[in-house]
């Protein structure tokens, strides 16, 4: 498979299941789904759908009982668990709904965290996290400590830490699901100027709201993707008004 | 009182709902106060507990006359202890008496037994009962010279006459002669000393009145003093009357030769179960070893105090709805504290029982002898202080988390907020980890002290005694009964060297009065011709008497000049043998053969025939002494000890040494057989104790600190689980996660280490005088106790590091 040719991402019958005691719960039943480079998808449904159960496949945390998963032409779905954490390192940015910032340290040693594993230089670090900083305009509180920051503040940061490394494709988990509707527009914002600026970014949301600020909606039922929206029109700049999309059932 | 109930049938059911904490958390205060409790019922046996089966114990001093060649606590005369017994009015009553030793001779094999000689006042002043009969009477004393009497002890009424009540009056036989029982002393009286229990108390003639009586001093005097008089008062009447007595026997009763103007000091203190020199050995011992066990208690408490540290964050919402509900903080740090004290109360009744079982135990680690009287049972004592110490325990454990238990954040804690970043204490210095650095600094501490002790003993057991002891059979014989003339003993003394030599297996065999490394020896003033002694300068030196073939038997080099010979006999003239530090100190850079000294200013001078290698006497861990020998012949003892050197393994030829003894004096009495190894094996008994006990408790140190540790990492890791997932989910690889925590703990580590091996260095210096060939800074013990320390204090960190790589990202990340 060529990169060229093919999408940043491919997912081909993917089935995860998920055995408790003798119950056994198919979190993920054949899921098909290609991801272009470059493009903004956001995923949705209702609560236990299995969003996230795909999310943590994309981002490695997790592996499919059954299927395919290539990133970048390569097949990434049977890899050991340090081939994982590598590529997670390298290639997956995440941005997580509650934050995950590490609480013992500076908003600058957060980002610099997964450089840190990566094994750069500490003057290639300083780079990268001064810009990733810059990016989301929070480079003035590189030397506070998370508490010290408000909720969209702390969203913020996560995103920076997630794009210092500059992966091949951002994955975000409810990015807003924590944050009041200013703070979380104003994180969808950001997350659009980094598409613009050619960031691939698949996002889980159940806010149908934000949904509409991605390339393509993709609707998750019981495991299954049940439909996906090409979004033709966005909000406009002030986020006003939501102009109109185009739907094809899958 | 109320409140208090009902706390602690809260506490007990808190505690019985965690059984796991529980559990752990009383077996380890178990450890740490049954050390104690062991260590302090060790205490009060040998210092604390009052002679039993006496009157009013407390009223009992002893008096001693400083011979000043060894210390304070030296013996007096029989005509001193009359004037002492006549002139002190402060004493209701003085008594004096002898150790002494007879043989029973009631059947074929004779049996030696200990006993003592006293003064018929000995037990009125004492206040000791009878089982049966009657004590001691100051008439007895008269009659001692015609028809002997003696009382028994209880434990030699029942073990050799089956307590028959037809014991009184009876006429047993001792040493041959006929002997009347008037008396079976009282069960609870064994003496007035650990490690003397006499078998028999006979009364003590008084000497022939002649002007060298005063200076024969060999008596150990107990007086009861008079109600409201103070042994102040004692020592101050009998200093007077030694300084009177100085001024009248002056020959006597003055100094040495060094001292020659002063009077003998004397000393009067409280009668006590140990002498009071060993009293002063035993009371620096027992401090030593009650600081270690109190390090091994501190670490216990650190760690219950971590546990319940790590519990109260459990138990965040609990209190704070108490808090929210009005329960003040004073009323709140009561409850937590009553179920501390139910913690310690739990941990000090298994520690009394840790305590009854050792109570058994330690007292193998004397020598049966020594430890004889010695009693280790649990008295109100020991229940007391194990009482207090749970107490104390409870306090010191629970206080600090119960403070910081009570002092939190109540909004916080109610909604048990976890959202918002937490700080978990990898940034900073939390109680917690300043518990764990308390732990290994202490524990540091504690193995150095017992690695030293370790090493020290090795050193003692390992050094050169100057003699080899190798295949060597010690057995003291007396000749009871007939008293031999000088020329029989002669007689006899060859005979036994030829015939036992003769034996199969036997190499060569000496006799010597003195054992070398018994502890004590003899000691008599050398006048060395020629030679002016220094200004205080010590001029009694240590002597023994040995036969012909002793060096040779026991392996000294003779040097220079010759040994002993047959024909060194009484009538020849005198000869002695000295070694190289006599040689050293009196004849610097001549040759000593031929040179002369003598022990008795006015005696005969002895010539020097001989030169043999330095060896230890009293002690191994003693400095070069200057020392000297006289031939058997010209200084015969009633008790000599036989040294028989043999082919193989000693014990194989004692059938047939006894055997051969026996075939030469039906009426020899033989005892204290021994191997000269065993002999010094025993030497050490209490170098060895020390030593083992304190690796007990640096082991237990050890292991409590590990706990520690890897309870405080667990925790970290327990509590940074999301942490650890957010860092898995960024790229972590299994060894980054494996570093972080490891770091964690080597910093706790590393400044434990700095703060013990530095209160280490200080502390050790206390206790050099009780190491042996090994330095109290020895930076061999140092760096390898920290090594060992630091490798199981990062295998402790290492399991929790390990699970911490197997944090799964999603469940940390609490994804569907």
């Amino acid at each position: 498979m060529s990169a060229s040719k093919q999408p940043l991402i491919r997912l081909q019958d993917v089935k995860k299941v998920f055995f408790t005691d003798e119950v056994e719960t198919h979190a993920l039943a054949g899921t098909h789904l290609d991801i272009a480079n470059g493009e903004y998808v956001s995923i949705t449904g209702p609560s236990g759908c299995g969003k996230s159960t795909l999310l943590s496949i994309l981002g490695l945390l997790d592996s499919p009982t059954e299927g395919k998963y290539w990133l970048n032409g390569k097949l990434v779905s049977d890899l050991s668990l340090s081939e994982r954490a590598l590529i997670r390192n390298r290639e997956v940015g995440f941005i997580f709904q509650s934050f995950n910032l590490i609480g013992d340290l500076t908003i600058y040693e957060n980002v610099e965290l997964p450089l840190t594993y990566r094994g750069l230089s500490s003057a290639d670090r300083k780079t990268r996290v001064t810009d990733a900083l810059e990016k989301v305009n929070m480079a003035h509180r590189a030397k506070h400590l998370p508490s010290q920051l408000s909720g969209g503040q702390q969203q913020r940061v996560a995103v920076a830490r997630a794009v210092a490394g500059q992966p091949l494709i951002l994955l975000a988990d409810e990015p807003t699901g924590n944050l009041d509707s200013k703070n979380g527009e104003a994180v969808m914002d950001l997350l659009r100027e980094l598409h613009r600026g050619g960031a691939t970014i698949c996002m889980v949301t159940h806010d149908p709201r934000y949904a509409t600020f991605a390339d393509r909606a993709i609707y998750l039922f019981d495991g299954r993707v049940v439909k996906e929206e090409m979004v033709s029109f966005k909000q406009d700049e002030e986020g006003a008004s939501l102009v109109g999309t185009q739907a094809e059932v899958v | 009182m109320g409140t208090l109930w009902q706390d602690l049938r809260y506490g007990a059911r808190m505690l019985g709902k965690t059984p796991g904490f529980t559990v752990v958390a009383v077996a380890v205060l178990a450890l740490g106060i049954g050390a104690n409790t062991t260590i302090f019922s060790l205490i009060n046996g040998m210092l604390l507990r009052p002679l039993v089966g006496v009157e009013s114990p407390e009223r009992l001093a002893a008096v001693y006359t400083s011979d000043f060649s060894s210390g304070l606590y030296g013996t007096s005369s029989y005509p001193d202890y009359i004037s002492f017994r006549d002139g002190a009015h402060a004493f209701e009553g003085l008594a004096a008496y002898q150790n002494t030793t007879v043989s029973l001779t009631e059947s074929d094999e004779p049996e030696r037994l200990r006993g003592a000689s006293v003064t018929g006042n000995y037990f009125k002043v004492l206040g000791v009962g009878v089982s049966a009969g009657r004590t001691l009477l100051p008439e007895d004393e008269v009659a001692a010279g015609g028809d002997p009497v003696i009382v028994i002890s209880h434990n030699l009424w029942q073990r050799r006459f089956n307590s028959e009540p037809a014991i009184v009056n009876r006429t047993i036989s001792l040493d041959g002669r006929a002997h009347t029982v008037v008396g079976v002393v009282a069960e609870s009286f064994r003496g007035l000393h650990i490690g003397s229990s006499p078998e028999f108390w006979q009364p003590m003639p008084p000497p022939p009145n002649n002007p060298s009586a005063r200076g024969n001093r060999s008596l150990t005097l107990v007086g009861r003093l008079k109600g409201g008089a103070t042994i102040e008062e004692a020592n101050a009447q009998l200093t007077a009357i030694a300084a009177r007595l100085a001024q009248d026997y002056p020959e006597t009763n003055r100094g040495t030769l060094a001292r020659p103007d002063e009077p003998r000091p004397i000393t009067v203190a409280r009668q006590t179960r140990l002498g009071h020199k060993q009293r002063k050995t035993i009371i620096g011992v027992s401090g030593m070893l009650m600081l270690m066990v109190g390090l091994v208690l501190l670490i216990a408490c650190a760690n219950v105090a971590n546990l319940l540290l790590a519990r109260a964050s459990v138990r965040r919402r609990e209190i704070a709805i108490r808090l929210a509900l009005g329960s003040g903080r004073l009323r709140l740090i009561q409850q937590l504290l009553t179920e501390s004290m139910c913690l310690a109360i739990l941990g000090g009744l298994l520690g009394l029982l840790l305590t009854l079982w050792t109570s058994d135990f330690l007292p193998k680690f004397f020598p049966s002898e020594e430890a004889s009287g010695l009693d280790l049972s649990v008295d109100w004592r020991v229940l007391g202080f194990t009482l207090g110490l749970s107490l104390l325990t409870g306090i010191v454990f629970g206080l600090a988390p119960a403070l910081q238990a009570s002092r939190q954040n109540l909004l916080s804690a109610l909604k048990d907020d976890t959202g918002a970043p937490e700080v978990h204490g990898f940034g900073r210095f939390g109680m917690r980890n300043a518990l764990v650095v308390l732990q290994v600094a202490l524990s540091l501490i504690l193995l150095i002290c017992a690695g030293l002790f370790m090493r020290s003993l090795r050193a003692a057991s390992t050094a050169d005694p100057g003699f080899n002891a190798e295949n060597v059979l010690l057995m003291r014989m007396e000749a009871r009964g007939v008293k031999m003339k000088r020329e029989e003993e002669e007689i006899f003394y060859r005979g036994v060297q030829e015939q036992v030599g003769a034996l199969p297996g036997v190499r060569s065999v000496a006799l010597a009065y003195i054992v070398p490394i018994s502890g004590g020896g003899m000691r008599t003033n050398v006048y060395v011709e020629g030679y002016q002694p220094k200004p205080n300068e010590d001029t009694e030196l240590n002597t023994n008497i040995v036969s012909p073939n002793y060096f040779k038997t026991i392996g000294i080099p003779l040097v220079q000049g010759r040994d002993f010979g047959a024909a060194d006999t009484a009538n020849a003239p005198g000869v002695v043998i000295i070694n190289e530090e006599f040689a050293r100190r009196y004849f610097p850079g001549a040759s000593p053969v031929g040179k002369r000294l003598r022990s008795d200013s006015e005696g005969p001078y002895l010539e020097v025939v001989g030169v043999v290698k330095d060896a230890k006497y009293r002690a191994l861990r003693e400095e070069p002494l200057p020392f000297f020998y006289t031939p058997l012949a010209q200084g015969s003892r009633e008790a000599l000890t036989l040294f028989v050197r043999t082919d193989g393994d000693p014990s194989a030829v004692l059938p047939s040494v006894r055997a051969e003894l026996k075939s030469l004096n039906k009426n020899l009495t033989l005892f204290q057989v021994n191997t000269f190894s065993a002999h010094l094996a025993d030497a050490l008994s209490s170098d060895t104790m020390i030593a083992v006990l304190l690796s007990v408790f640096g082991v237990a140190a050890l292991l409590l600190a590990a706990v520690g540790l890897y309870g405080v990492m667990s925790y970290a890791v327990a509590r940074r689980t999301h942490e650890i997932g957010v860092r898995m989910a960024l790229g972590a690889q299994t060894g980054d996660i494996i570093k972080l925590v490891l770091w964690q703990g080597m910093i706790l580590l590393l400044v434990g280490c700095v703060v013990g091996l530095s209160a280490a260095f200080a502390l050790t210096r206390l206790m050099s005088s009780l190491l042996y060939g090994v330095g109290a800074t020895d930076p061999l013990t140092f760096v390898g106790i920290t090594l060992l320390l630091a490798g199981v204090a990062t295998l402790a960190c290492y399991i929790p590091a390990r699970r911490a790589t197997r944090v799964d990202p999603m469940v940390a990340l609490r994804y569907e």
